[in-house]
């Protein structure tokens, strides 16, 4: 986990490097909500993710914690060359917009889906599992990312 | 503008504005507008303000930029915005901070705050300490913490000087979203320039895009927008405000709207100077009180910082737009003065 003075640094100076991302995805569990917010922000600038590190960064979208879970997820759909991965990255993706138990996660594991150009049999029945979620953003995010597909 | 008002003493001697609209508010599927605060107009109480200028307005065509601000005049009203990059424990904790960041607040008459950060709510009443420590009376109203994460959630704020500027927090709303179309819903509040006559009265929305989500997020706002409009009318003089992570020429469905204006334009309002990110928007026809001046704040001019100092503050600049103290109304509008009844 980083200090929060170490992930000021880093949002100054706009250049989060990719040995950075798992530690800072991890120091999203922190209770702190100036450290989280700061994390927030570097996680943002992050804007692409190299096929090597996807495997590492998808074994946490199933994360207990939620906000490591919701930020994997985003990062899954940042990832480069996707269809390299695309398998491992869709199966990662559909197990936690199945049975992750934070909406967030799931809203985020939908919009991660919709960056797809082609969607597994798995996602496909994850995304429609949830098609009617009582959640009104998720269910738009699902629509959105079948919708995409079926076009 | 026009004014249809009525007022009246409330059953707690409180003067307040009686609203028949209430309970009628507009109503879109995916977004609805609904009262946080007890809502309702400002009383002007003419015995308790001072005198304003009858400086006749410039309301100019295209503004003049510029990076400095002007000095606050008694016939303007300058209103501000500024993101404050997580302002929170650590930047309350840093008194050459905050010194530096009242010292932007007390250039403004109103100055619309995005990116609070901070549970037990002391960050803006500390900001409120250094604000007023040397007499000043600046009061705020305070949006609800909003977000979407568990780890953290976000306050707007209005900070507005009371010898200035008339408001209170039940002269603000939060924009209710029921369809969670936007990650931080706009924050709504009501002012009143304090002058004797005519005094100008507007509408602030202030907002905070997600960058991730920032081409759905301004379309919402578009609509966020000419719903305000609507829901505040006769009040014409509704001004949009924040960070919208996108600069003009990229405003979607904002920039669609028939005479919506840019007032920062497309000057950098990053510390760093690399991108356009926040603004004031209004409707130039409804809001002839603009003067033409307006544009972003440069704190490490102001302040004689480098741009490492000057990111401690925050990574954006304030940006700002002049209005003139009284109405400007281009028609036969009725202006509410006194205990005159207007109604709505």
């Amino acid at each position: 986990m980083l200090s929060l003075q170490q992930v000021k640094t880093l949002v100054s100076s706009g250049n989060v490097e990719e040995q950075e991302v798992l530690a800072l995805l991890q120091t999203m569990a922190s209770e702190d909500e100036e450290l989280c917010a700061w994390t927030d922000d570097a996680l943002q600038q992050i804007d692409s993710i190299s096929p090597h590190l996807a495997g590492e960064i998808a074994v946490f979208c199933m994360d207990r914690c939620s906000s490591i879970a919701l930020w994997a997820c985003k990062l899954v759909a940042r990832v480069k060359q996707q269809e390299a991965e695309s398998d491992l990255l869709q199966t990662s993706l559909a197990i936690a917009l199945a049975q992750h138990s934070s909406v967030s996660v799931q809203q985020s594991a939908a919009a991660a889906l919709a960056t797809f150009e082609g969607l597994t049999d798995q996602s496909r029945h994850a995304l429609q599992s949830k098609i009617d979620a009582p959640d009104p953003r998720l269910r738009r995010l699902v629509r959105r990312a079948l919708e995409r597909r079926a076009a | 503008m026009a004014r249809r008002r009525s007022y009246s003493r409330s059953s707690y001697g409180r003067r307040s504005y009686s609203r028949r609209r209430r309970g009628g508010i507009p109503v879109y599927p995916f977004v609805v507008l609904a009262l946080i605060g007890v809502g309702g107009y400002l009383g002007c109480d003419p015995n308790s303000v001072s005198p304003g200028s009858d400086e006749p307005a410039t309301a100019s065509s295209s503004p003049q930029y510029s990076s400095v601000i002007p000095e606050r005049s008694a016939s303007k009203i300058l209103v501000g915005s500024f993101n404050m990059q997580r302002l929170g424990k650590s930047k309350m904790k840093d008194p050459w901070v905050m010194e530096r960041l009242a010292q932007v607040v007390r250039s403004f008459d109103v100055i619309a705050i995005q990116e609070i950060n901070n549970k037990e709510q002391k960050a803006i009443p500390t900001l409120l300490t250094y604000v007023n420590k040397e007499g000043a009376n600046y009061a705020y109203t305070i949006s609800p913490l909003l977000g979407r994460s568990e780890r953290y959630l976000e306050q707007y704020a209005f900070v507005y000087d009371t010898t200035r500027v008339r408001s209170g927090q039940e002269y603000t709303y939060t924009v209710s979203d029921q369809e969670d179309m936007m990650h931080r819903e706009p924050f709504v509040g009501r002012f009143q320039a304090v002058s004797k006559s005519q005094p100008f009265e507007f509408t602030l929305v202030n907002v905070h895009t997600d960058p991730d989500e920032v081409k759905q997020e301004l379309d919402v706002l578009a609509f966020v927008y000419q719903q305000v409009r609507q829901y505040e009318s006769p009040e014409d003089d509704v001004i949009l405000l924040g960070d919208l992570n996108q600069a003009p020429g990229k405003l979607q469905q904002l920039e669609q709207i028939p005479s919506m204006r840019s007032l920062v334009g497309n000057m950098p309002t990053m510390t760093k100077g690399e991108k356009t990110n926040d603004n004031i928007l209004v409707n130039a026809q409804a809001t002839l009180e603009f003067t033409g001046r307006s544009g972003t704040f440069d704190l490490e001019q102001a302040f004689q910082l480098s741009e490492k100092d000057a990111l401690r503050l925050s990574d954006h600049l304030p940006v700002w737009a002049e209005f003139t103290l009284n109405e400007q109304a281009p028609n036969t509008g009725q202006v509410a003065t006194g205990e005159q009844a207007l109604t709505r």
